[in-house]
């Protein structure tokens, strides 16, 4: 079996390996699966919090999908160009995408792409998390409520960090434009890190990110969370409101999951579902995942689908049906 | 240094080359300004600042402009437009080949494409005992592909027939 | 500033003969895969950072700090000797580097690299150590008006390397513009001269782009100009020749501490990496040498200005990191994520309660350039005689690593047909004279400037005066107009236009 063999050592050499390596091993002979390396493909280039989900997974994920996970990023076009490589690959299981919901859900609908959103399988969804609207402490506004009446006292003079258009940042604001009928600027800055430095630097007013980006901010008081787009406060921010309860309805999940291209054997779909199961039940993989500030929400192949199908119509009634 | 000039009227052939040259580039301003500039405008109004149309209509511009005034200073009396002589020809062989490599590993696969490239390279370069090329056949490729495949878990397209 | 409980906290760090062997396994493994055109210091450090979650913290973090600064100086390897940058970052260093190889001094090149890598690194370290906080407060305050102004300061950059033809290096420059504006644009989702091709969306690859100008147009070079037997013979004879002396070294201090300064600079800025600081510093060294016509023909000072600018960038870099957990370039951004592994968030909050990370951070780096100083001078040994094996066996050998490094940057095969035509570009640019540089300086600059320009104007709603109405831009558009009217100035005197007041005084240097 071929596996870099660098990896081979540095896990030998390492104490904590056991725990993580300790695994349930499954059984080959009775597989679906083709005999060769799965390959797990990031839409995104090497830093974002998703090749760091996907470099855990693929460090772990031999054991419990009994063939190797290679993990390949792809970045490039905010995550199409993965997308439509896995869409035209073998619908083998060889090739499985780490997708996200403006790639897998909203981008196909509103964008002109190389591929659709009917290209894909719902495999397994390893964890989501909220996007929560902060600011800096010394803005007019330190809450929900005031950030929208100071929207509307001063239309368009509100500037806020966005990352992409149709991204996740992105996506929440327009969310929040359309249910408080409120007019703000965007500056499109291409990702969550420059996003958050033109805000701390005083340039931006507001912005909408992932716990991983902004919570270090929120826990040193350089930034002040507004309200969390979910339909539960978001545990280790309890103080900080959900949207709803505000009065604004934006709800958005900003899942992570494992999509294979459409044509999947179903019962290949159901094994890699079984696989990835596992994997988010060991303990090794808990802890890594605790300790860059991530969760596991699980959902299995067909309760993912089901998911999917739902945001992908909501996403659709919101965009298109205005 | 000068070697060899081309023809017996290097700077004839020479002003004529560096005009095709310029002629090449103002082609390519022109395409993209085409582009940009074309009905409906596909990336925005060009002459807006902020839109995605502005600064690759600039920049079209400006090529095309200066490919304009190479042609021109190409022509005047004193140009230096001389080239060094050189086997071209086999540079361009050795070009296709690159290409051919580029283009055929998806069907052949990474082994039998280095395996073939790099001896048929060597003999561009004049290499021609059988052994030497046999060995470069054999061992550059293992030793590279292992390095990438093994160490860095960098997979290569396999092809239809490995 | 520094107490002493903060000093053992970072002494603790380096405690155990692990940290050191790990240090030193991934800096021998940097170094190998920085001297592999394509396998970038970002992408080793990417693929490797999954292994280190299983490891403790201080063998870990060592171990990629030890890959990052490795693999950033490795990449000046192959660009001296084959005229192949292994990463972007080097490519500053082909210019000079390989034309002292092809001189026969090509062990002179490659001491002088590692000297001004482990010194600007050394340095900057230093400096950063004093500096890095208020450093950091004056980084962030840097908005979009800000960059896209640096961001013009630095294209002006393509005069200074255009070499014999002005005209030339325009239009090559515009083509690296035009090239940079390929693919999807992430703020109107427009898809732009993509032709239809999905693998065009992202934009043209530039490490495979780069590859192939440099080293597959230089295979195609020595196909089209074979030096002459008696050439090969003196250079092999040598075993890559002289030694640098130290008075020659010596004399390189100004060059090497004002492209430090620089590349410590640029680097404390997030988004602005070694690619773009190599160059600037480049110019600049260019603008104040009293021998500019040598850049580009084998200058000992173009070459250090190239290496110091780069290296001083690695420890800069990790100010953003650590001080607002913000990555400054994508390297930083897998380290982010490394660190987040091991428990450690970097940010303001670590700062405040662990000060001696940060310390025991550049004591790693520190020590890291003394290891990586040894390990350079025994690479030097062996690879100078590089320059002894024939061109039937290097070449192939290197268009074979060409073909797979550009594979491995997306696992895409279309990067190999960006490599090709990248490799026939390069050639027929180099057949009539048209610098390279500038394409590259274009290339690399085009996005980040125009999207600097509009996000600017989205600030402002469309009004220019935000170029001049903030203090930060004010200043920059001043030191633009400066830059401008000096260079222009030097421009007409060589044109002959103005005529030379006096003649410029012999180097001081060359004095005692």
């Amino acid at each position: 079996m071929i596996r870099p063999a660098i990896a081979r050592t540095l896990i030998a050499v390492s104490v904590a390996a056991t725990s993580a390596l300790t695994g349930a091993q499954t059984l080959a002979q009775e597989s679906h699966l083709a005999n060769e390396p799965i390959r797990f493909v990031t839409p995104y280039p090497a830093g974002g919090s998703h090749s760091l989900h996907a470099g855990i997974i693929t460090a772990v994920g031999e054991d419990f999908l009994g063939r190797p996970l290679i993990s390949t990023i792809r970045g490039g076009g905010g995550g199409v160009v993965a997308a439509a490589e896995v869409a035209r690959s073998t619908p083998n299981g060889t090739m499985l995408l780490f997708g996200d919901p403006t790639i897998n859900s909203l981008r196909p609908q509103v964008e002109d792409l190389p591929y659709e959103m009917d290209d894909f399988v719902a495999v397994a969804r390893i964890n989501y998390s909220p996007a929560i609207f902060v600011t800096t402490p010394d803005q007019p506004f330190q809450t929900i409520k005031e950030l929208v009446d100071y929207a509307e006292g001063n239309p368009n003079e509100l500037v806020y960090s966005s990352d992409n258009r149709n991204g996740f940042t992105f996506t929440v604001f327009e969310m929040l434009k359309s249910t408080a009928e409120i007019d703000m600027r965007g500056v499109e800055l291409g990702g969550g890190g420059p996003a958050v430095t033109q805000l701390l630097g005083g340039n931006t007013m507001a912005y909408a990110g992932d716990p991983s980006v902004v919570g270090e901010h929120l826990d040193a008081g350089t930034l002040v969370g507004l309200c969390v787009t979910d339909t539960e406060r978001f545990e280790a921010y309890a103080d900080i409101p959900t949207c709803q309860e505000e009065g604004y309805d934006v709800v958005f999940q900003f899942w992570r999951g494992v999509m294979a291209p459409a044509g999947t054997p179903p019962e290949v779909v159901a094994e890699l579902s079984d696989g990835f199961e596992r994997l988010t039940q060991d303990e090794g993989f808990l802890r890594l995942i605790g300790q860059i500030g991530s969760g596991v929400q699980f959902l299995d192949h067909e309760a993912f689908a089901e998911a999917l199908a739902a945001e992908q119509a909501a996403l659709g009634a919101a965009y298109l049906g205005e | 240094m000068m070697r060899k000039p081309l023809t017996s009227n290097p700077l004839l052939i020479g002003k004529l080359l560096t005009s095709l040259l310029a002629l090449g580039v103002i082609a390519i301003g022109v395409s993209f300004l085409r582009i940009v500039h074309g009905t409906p405008p596909p990336y925005g109004a060009p002459g807006d600042i902020g839109s995605a149309a502005f600064f690759p209509g600039l920049v079209a511009l400006l090529v095309t402009g200066l490919g304009g005034i190479m042609l021109l200073v190409t022509w005047r009396a004193n140009a230096n437009v001389v080239f060094e002589r050189g086997r071209t020809g086999l540079a361009l062989i050795a070009f296709i080949l690159m290409v051919a490599m580029a283009l055929s590993i998806n069907v052949l696969g990474i082994w039998l494409v280095s395996m073939l490239a790099v001896p048929l390279l060597a003999v561009c370069f004049g290499e021609q005992r059988w052994y030497v090329l046999l060995a470069l056949a054999v061992i550059p490729p293992t030793v590279v592909i292992h390095l990438f495949e093994g160490v860095m878990g960098i997979y290569f397209p396999r092809g239809m027939l490995l | 500033m520094i107490d002493f409980s903060v000093l053992q906290q970072g002494l603790a760090m380096l405690a155990s003969p692990w940290t050191f062997l790990a240090l030193s396994a991934g800096l021998a493994g940097g170094i190998l895969i920085g001297a592999l055109p394509g396998l970038t210091a970002t992408m080793a450090v990417a693929v490797l950072a999954p292994f280190t979650f299983f490891m403790d913290a201080t063998i870990g973090i060592p171990f990629l700090l030890g890959i990052y600064k490795g693999a950033i100086y490795g990449g000046s390897i192959p660009a001296i000797l084959v005229n192949t940058p292994g990463t972007a970052a080097a490519a500053a260093t082909a210019k000079d580097g390989y034309a002292l190889t092809q001189q026969g001094k090509s062990r002179k090149a490659l001491e002088l690299s590692l000297y001004s890598s482990v010194a600007a690194d050394f340095i900057a370290t230093l400096l950063l150590i004093v500096v890095a906080i208020p450093l950091a407060s004056i980084a962030i305050r840097f908005g979009s008006p800000e960059f896209a102004l640096l961001y013009l300061i630095a294209l002006t950059m393509i005069a200074t390397v255009s070499g014999e033809s002005f005209l030339k290096g325009m239009i090559a420059a515009g083509l690296g513009l035009l090239v940079a504006c390929v693919g999807l644009d992430p703020m109107t989702g427009y898809q732009r001269f993509t032709f239809g091709n999905t693998d065009l969306l992202a934009g043209v690859s530039l490490i495979p782009l780069l590859i192939g100008m440099f080293a597959l147009s230089e295979i195609l070079m020595q196909l089209t100009q074979p030096p002459s037997a008696e050439d090969r013979k003196t250079t092999a004879a040598e075993h890559g020749g002289e030694p640098l002396s130290w008075t020659e070294f010596w004399a390189l201090r100004p060059t090497i501490l004002r492209s430090t300064t620089l590349g410590a600079f640029l680097g404390s800025l997030p988004g602005l990496g070694a690619e773009i600081s190599c160059w600037i510093a480049y110019g600049v060294a260019r603008g104040r040498s009293r021998e500019p016509e040598k850049f580009g023909n084998g200058s000992l000072e173009g070459l250090a200005a190239a290496e110091s600018g780069n290296n001083a960038v690695v420890p800069a870099a990790l100010i953003p990191m650590t001080i607002f957990g913000i990555p400054g370039d994508t390297i930083t951004a897998v380290l982010i994520g490394a660190l987040m592994a091991q428990g450690m968030m970097p940010g303001p909050l670590m700062i405040q309660q662990n000060p001696g990370f940060l310390f025991g951070m550049f004591l790693v780096l520190l020590v890291t350039n003394m290891l990586l100083l040894g390990f350079g001078l025994l690479a030097i040994r062996w690879l100078k005689q590089v320059t002894r094996i024939p061109p039937t066996v290097l070449y192939p050998c290197v268009m074979l690593l060409c073909l797979c490094g550009a594979y491995a940057v997306n696992s895409s095969t279309f990067d190999l047909l960006i490599l090709v035509m990248g490799g026939g570009l390069g050639y027929v640019m180099r057949r009539t004279g048209f610098p390279v540089a500038p394409l590259i300086i274009g290339l690399l600059l085009g996005p980040g400037f125009e999207s600097a320009l509009r996000q600017s104007l989205v600030f402002s709603n469309g009004s220019l005066t935000i170029f001049w109405s903030r203090p930060g831009s004010l200043i920059l558009l001043i030191l633009l107009a400066l830059v401008i009217v000096v260079m222009a100035w030097r421009g007409l005197t060589t044109a002959g236009i103005i005529k030379k007041r006096f003649k410029r005084l012999t180097s001081p240097s060359q004095k005692h």
